[in-house]
């Protein structure tokens, strides 16, 4: 169970899992330079790898992307508010590994060895437990007050203030938290315990639960008198009337392994239901990280008056591709001016894929690392850099750039074709419907004519496949493909696109 | 009376097959310590057939098989109580486990004798002789009172105690645990359930049972008059029921995974000569593989031609065919079905293997290991086994290596034992042993087939462009990726 901001309908899975497409993913945001804006955009490199994360992972349907849209237009409205929950989370976030370490801390002179210590240090781990359960179930309160101090539309930000209201409300939360508070003392001598045993068939004690731990009353006059009768009595006055054997004390080592176990017991028992409270809002920080990212990106374009929108999100079978005024982020990033980074409308829909060509340095890589990057931020819920853009969603986002730096042979060129052909062969093996793939010079390191009819089998099977591609390219391919379902743009000198 | 044995009719062949074979195959994979150890005893040839019906018979009866799953879970029970009873440490202790013992003996003689007259002879016998308790009625009373006292003795399990600095007193006090209030909580709140606890296991010492005694005096003194009268009752025979019947569970259990994943089992007949013959063979430990393709193979060992080297490719599936010939052995020898078509299996005297082991050897150093575990086999072989060497003398020098090998050789091509030799040696051609080999296909890049075939002259190189190796040939393609998948906008 777990609060998200970024999710709408969290799955547990679906963060930053082990799905095999994250390695295609991370050659993605490697290849359209994503990864360095957001380095040059992030508070901190744990933000940035954070972010990176999220953008890995695009979301799968519009109503994510509109949660996330709006809890960022909430933070761009009121960024006290963020910086105060970073605050909250941030500390929230120490709380469990603290705990860790604080439990480590109770061996660190090693493992007891008698039942006493044993038992001292059992009871150690619970105490610590038990402050960590208290803790945690007292965030409720913080984080329902600090939300609750601002003015917030979105859904995310609201249902994590009614979500706190709840829990504050609950009965079980409390009684979990009177329950912490009994073992506040400093030692297991501090209370009279009751513990309630279950034998096997072979009278061995298989199970034993703490039932009552009485804290004792170290200044009362009446209770030392009750302890010196005991003492010299060896005996004490019983509890109530329930019948019982006086055992005496001649069973000092079993009975510290009986309360040992019960206290254990008691002790995972209680750290499991705190740890299962704790993930409640477990990853918040990071979460508010991107967040943080996605504040410091609109902060950034609009202080340099460059375009942005969020983009209306699309069925992906809706199959468009339309951003008005579209721009290169990394320009922006790299300083130049807004006034001169071209900007450019890009249509494309009603086809397979689109192929894109123009002489050296008119604009094609800016233009297919804008499209991807506007896909990917879209798809993070993130504003894109464009004027206006309407992006249908995309199962993901593979690119094969040769442009790319890489660890390749110069001097082998037959071992730089094999190695793109490696990727390419990746990418296909990955392949879903309603992928975007992205090529840039791909084949481009072996004859222009080989590698054109080799990347016309390739494209053609990316149709077949329901996959949509934009491949930009030198080689003579234009002319071999003359389907109506591919879309042809060229580059003049004017850094302008043109339909063919 | 005797307890009679599921395993043997009569009594075993008194032959042992040693506990690292089964490793080496990796049949401990799917049998239990246990039940490797029932397998290890060899029975007698003509048992083989016994075993078999008696499996078929449960493997096609699930009521019976339902039977023999309690009665195994009975037995690991009194195995259990019968070591609590040599470990006790007070009288009331034992009058209170031996109760629990004896309800199980009852409980085991009730299930065993509600068996169907039917199985074969072992189970038939098996069932008699408990049916044959419950006719004399001091046994059937004796039976009867250990159950209800177990009751009495399950009733007083559960005790509180009152903990005040040294002081311990022992109460019936129950109330909602701390822990037990945790879970009502957590699952109020829709949380997960908690990890597993630990496994508690606290011996009461003397005067903590007999404090118990003194809480629940009526009990004590019916499990002490219990005692009194049936101590000579129990007989430890019936402990050997605990490995027998998981034997024959865990190769029903084998069995029934074989077939949920459509692989075919065959019930090998004994075969009248000396030969092995089996058709589509493979190996049962590709089970714990997914998504493995499991290549099947024959196999034909015969007095003519008892002894094959086998050479070929690295990962061309020399081991697996090895494994594979050593579990249809090792399984039928056992009156198991072999993982194969069909199969005819002469009921050899022994198997034995010699895999390398690098931790086995000592001062003496790896080849003189080898050598000593070569002794071994050549000692005990007695011209009547199946001997599987992998890669034996692999790890010395190739002259040295190749000279031991046709030593070996010479003196195991005629002893009569069946032997497959893995090896990657050359010049063996001398020993005048025949060759088999592993397939690989020249057409396609060298790929293995994982087929094992009589060797022939095959050498060959890669030869493909880029593309096509990578699968991006407009064929390949399009095969792959035949369009019209619905998909397309």
């Amino acid at each position: 169970m777990k609060f998200s901001l970024l999710y709408k309908h969290y799955e547990e899975t679906r963060e930053f899992s082990d799905d095999p497409l994250r390695g295609a993913m991370a050659e993605t945001v490697y290849d359209l330079s994503v990864d360095k804006a957001v380095r040059e955009l992030c508070a901190s490199g744990e933000t940035g790898a954070y972010t990176l994360e999220v953008l890995k992972s695009p979301l799968k349907t519009a109503e994510e992307v509109e949660y996330r849209q709006a809890v960022l237009m909430d933070f761009v409205s009121s960024p006290k508010l963020l910086e105060e929950l970073q605050d909250i989370f941030k500390n929230y976030d120490t709380l469990q590994s603290d705990w860790r370490e604080m439990q480590a801390g109770i061996y660190t002179y090693g493992v007891p060895q008698t039942s006493g210590g044993i038992l001292d240090a059992t009871y150690e781990a619970l105490r610590i437990t038990a402050a960590f359960a208290k803790k945690t179930v007292s965030y409720f309160r913080s984080v329902y007050e600090t939300v609750g101090r601002y003015e917030v539309a979105s859904e995310g930000l609201r249902g994590i203030r009614e979500y706190c209201r709840e829990m504050m409300e609950n009965r079980s939360l409390d009684e979990i938290g009177e329950i912490s508070s009994i073992f506040g003392r400093d030692t297991v001598t501090g209370y009279r315990f009751k513990v309630r045993t279950e034998t096997d068939d072979t009278l061995r004690i298989v199970s034993a639960s703490l039932q009552e731990a009485l804290p004792t009353e170290d200044n009362g006059l009446g209770e030392r008198m009750k302890r010196l009768a005991a003492r010299l009595t060896k005996t004490a006055p019983p509890a109530d009337d329930t019948p019982e054997v006086d055992m005496g004390e001649f069973h000092l080592e079993t009975a510290r392994g009986i309360l040992n176990e019960s206290l254990y017991e008691l002790y995972t028992v209680l750290g499991s239901i705190a740890g299962s409270i704790y993930e409640f809002f477990r990853g918040l920080s990071g979460e508010l990280g991107f967040y943080d990212t996605g504040v410091r990106y609109v902060r950034r374009l609009a202080q340099s008056g460059a375009p942005m929108c969020l983009p209306k999100l699309l069925p992906r079978e809706a199959d468009v591709f339309r951003a008005s005024g579209l721009y290169d982020l990394h320009l922006l990033l790299e300083g130049m001016p807004v006034g001169d980074i071209i900007r450019n409308d890009v249509t494309i829909e009603d086809c397979d894929g689109t192929l894109i060509r123009g002489a050296n340095s008119t604009g094609k890589t800016c233009t297919i690392r804008s499209i991807g990057t506007a896909v990917l931020f879209a798809q993070a819920g993130l504003p894109v850099c464009a004027e206006r853009a309407e992006i249908s969603l995309r199962e993901t986002v593979f690119c094969q750039f040769s442009s790319a730096e890489k660890d390749f042979d110069a001097a082998d060129a037959a071992g730089r074709f094999e190695g793109e052909v490696k990727e390419v062969a990746a990418i296909l093996e990955q392949l879903r419907p309603w992928s975007l793939v992205l090529f840039n010079e791909t084949f481009q390191t072996t004859s222009y004519a080989e590698g054109a009819e080799g990347m016309q089998h390739i494209l053609d099977a990316l149709g077949r496949a329901g996959a949509r591609y934009v491949f930009v390219t030198h080689m003579p391919i234009f002319e071999r493909m003359d389907s109506p379902r591919v879309l042809k743009l060229e580059f003049g000198r004017d850094y302008r696109i043109r339909r063919l | 009376m005797s307890y009679p044995s599921l395993l043997f009719s009569d009594k075993a062949s008194g032959t042992r097959i040693e506990e690292h074979v089964f490793e080496d195959v990796k049949l401990t994979a799917f049998f239990s310590e246990e039940s490797i150890g029932a397998m290890r005893v060899l029975c007698r040839p003509e048992d083989i057939p016994v075993r078999q019906d008696l499996l078929r018979y449960l493997d096609g009866n699930g009521e019976v098989r339902g039977i023999l799953k309690d009665l195994e879970a009975v037995s690991a029970d009194l195995v259990r109580l019968h070591a609590a009873m040599q470990a006790v440490k007070c009288e009331n202790e034992r009058h209170y486990v031996f109760v629990g013992l004896m309800a199980a003996v009852a409980d085991f003689a009730g299930l065993a004798a509600s068996l169907p007259e039917q199985g074969g002879p072992l189970l038939l016998r098996f069932g008699s002789r408990f049916r044959g308790d419950f006719a004399d009625p001091v046994w059937s009373d004796m039976a009867a009172e250990a159950q209800k006292l177990r009751k009495e003795a399950d009733r007083i399990r559960r005790e509180t105690f009152r903990m005040a600095g040294d002081n311990l007193w022992m109460r019936p006090d129950f109330r909602e645990s701390y822990v037990e209030r945790l879970q009502r909580c957590a699952a109020e709140l829709g949380l997960p359930p908690e990890r597993r606890q630990r496994d508690v296991s606290i011996r009461l010492d003397a005067r903590m049972v007999n404090a118990l005694a003194r809480l629940h005096p009526e009990a004590f003194l019916a499990f002490r008059d219990f005692y009194a009268r049936n101590s000579g009752s129990f007989d430890e025979g019936i402990l050997s029921y605990r490995f027998e019947l998981g034997f024959y569970l865990e190769a029903l259990a084998l069995m029934d995974r074989i077939r949920n994943a459509g692989l075919p089992l065959c019930w090998p007949a004994p075969a009248k000569e000396k030969r092995i013959r089996v058709r589509e063979l493979y190996d049962i430990s590709l089970l714990l593989k997914s998504g493995v393709r499991i290549v099947p193979n024959d196999a034909e060992f015969t007095s003519a031609e008892p002894f094959f080297f086998l050479t070929g490719a690295n990962g061309g599936g020399k081991t697996t065919y090895l494994r594979s010939l050593a579990n249809a052995a090792l399984l039928f020898l056992s009156g198991c079905p072999v993982c194969a078509a069909s199969a005819e299996i002469w009921p050899v005297g022994n198997v034995f293997t010699h895999f390398p082991q690098d931790e086995r050897f000592e001062a003496d150093g790896r080849y003189a290991d080898e050598q000593r575990r070569v002794g071994e086999i050549l000692a005990a072989h007695g011209g009547n086994s199946l001997i599987l060497l992998n890669e034996t003398y692999a790890t010395t020098n190739e002259e040295l290596a190749v000279s031991s090998t046709l030593a070996l050789a010479e003196k195991l091509k005629d002893s009569g034992s069946f032997v497959l030799y893995i090896t990657h040696q050359h010049g063996l051609e001398a020993a005048g042993v025949p060759f088999l080999s592993v397939i690989v296909d020249e057409d396609d890049q060298n790929r293995r087939t994982y087929r094992i075939e009589r060797r022939r002259e095959a050498e060959g190189s890669y030869a493909s462009d880029i593309l096509r190796r990578y699968g991006l040939d407009a064929e390949s393609l399009l095969s792959r990726f035949p369009g019209n998948g619905g998909e397309r906008a």
